[in-house]
């Protein structure tokens, strides 16, 4: 391959590297309604943290804002 | 990325790329949002060009979609229950992707933040659309849209609106854009005939050294002459 050739957005390569692209958004997505679900259910913050390979401050960084609002009971959320 | 620094005339579009990244529960940001928000404006220059390519907003959606499963059907995700997916939005604000940077690196424009906001919408239309990979282009490939013809017209409609401006009559900044460009085309030349006098040097020097260098040798060696000739 020259290094002068513009790529094709939909060769293969391409296609290979946007699935990687949609995968982190996937997972980004996967991840905010799997915490949101486990903590509905009763989860304390300490398990979900566990349960990703986290910290507890990690998971409290990227969800409490968006879940402190939401009608969820947070009783143990400190746990 | 410095949101004040912006100019005014696309602070409004930036909002709304903002709510449409959150809208579609992105972490960032990126140029498809922005593409988005253009289309959203019905109305502006930059969506009814778009529309001649048959791209309003929900088409854009719909070839967004289109790109994100495809894209994950390369590895074999084919069909996702949307319930493992249903969350409650961030409520933070979204970050910028390096996608929506590179749009504006590459739509620097020169009369900055004198551009009216039509003008401007096309000048970010036109970072969008040059892109040669990631999503906007892949998204625009499996809608059918010639990216080629679409550039073409994105650029036809700058021109255009470019000569508008520059009629006698145009603002302060206007003419002040245009003197500016006179200045940089004058210091290329001057930095040209720089380079030129520099690399003239470089070869007199160049032969003078050669020159010196053979007397040198003749005076390490003054027999050489006369032995080659006995």
């Amino acid at each position: 391959m020259t290094p002068q050739r513009l790529p094709s957005p939909i060769e293969p390569a391409a296609d290979q590297l946007a699935a990687v692209v949609a995968l982190r958004d996937l997972a980004d997505r996967l991840e905010d309604a799997a915490v949101e679900r486990a903590l509905r259910e009763g989860w304390s913050w300490g398990l979900v943290a566990e349960a990703l390979g986290v910290t507890r401050q990690a998971v409290h960084k990227k969800h409490l804002r968006r879940l402190a609002d939401a009608d969820i009971d947070l009783r143990r959320r400190h746990g | 990325m410095d949101e004040d620094r912006l100019p005014q005339s696309v602070r409004g579009v930036i909002a709304d790329a903002i709510a449409e990244a959150q809208r579609r529960a992105a972490t960032d940001v990126a140029a498809e949002h922005l593409l988005l928000a253009l289309t959203a404006d019905s109305g502006s220059p930059a969506a009814a060009l778009l529309a001649e390519f048959g791209l309003d907003h929900d088409a854009v959606e719909r070839a967004l979609d289109e790109e994100r499963m495809r894209s994950l059907a390369v590895v074999g995700i084919e069909r996702l229950d949307p319930d493992l997916l249903t969350a409650t939005r961030r409520g933070t604000r979204p970050g910028w992707a390096a996608s929506t940077r590179e749009v504006f690196r590459r739509t620097q424009p020169a009369g900055g933040h004198g551009r009216r906001r039509p003008a401007m919408e096309l000048d970010l239309l036109s970072g969008i659309v040059t892109a040669n990979v990631g999503t906007v282009p892949r998204a625009l490939a499996f809608a059918g849209v010639d990216r080629d013809t679409l550039i073409g017209r994105v650029e036809r409609a700058r021109r255009a609106d470019d000569d508008d401006r520059r009629r006698p009559g145009a603002s302060a900044q206007e003419r002040q854009a245009v003197r500016r460009e006179a200045l940089q085309h004058a210091q290329q030349e001057r930095r040209e005939a720089s380079w030129e006098a520099q690399r003239r040097r470089r070869e007199a020097m160049r032969d003078l050294r050669g020159a010196l260098d053979d007397t040198a040798r003749q005076r390490e060696d003054p027999g050489r002459d006369e032995r080659g000739q006995s």
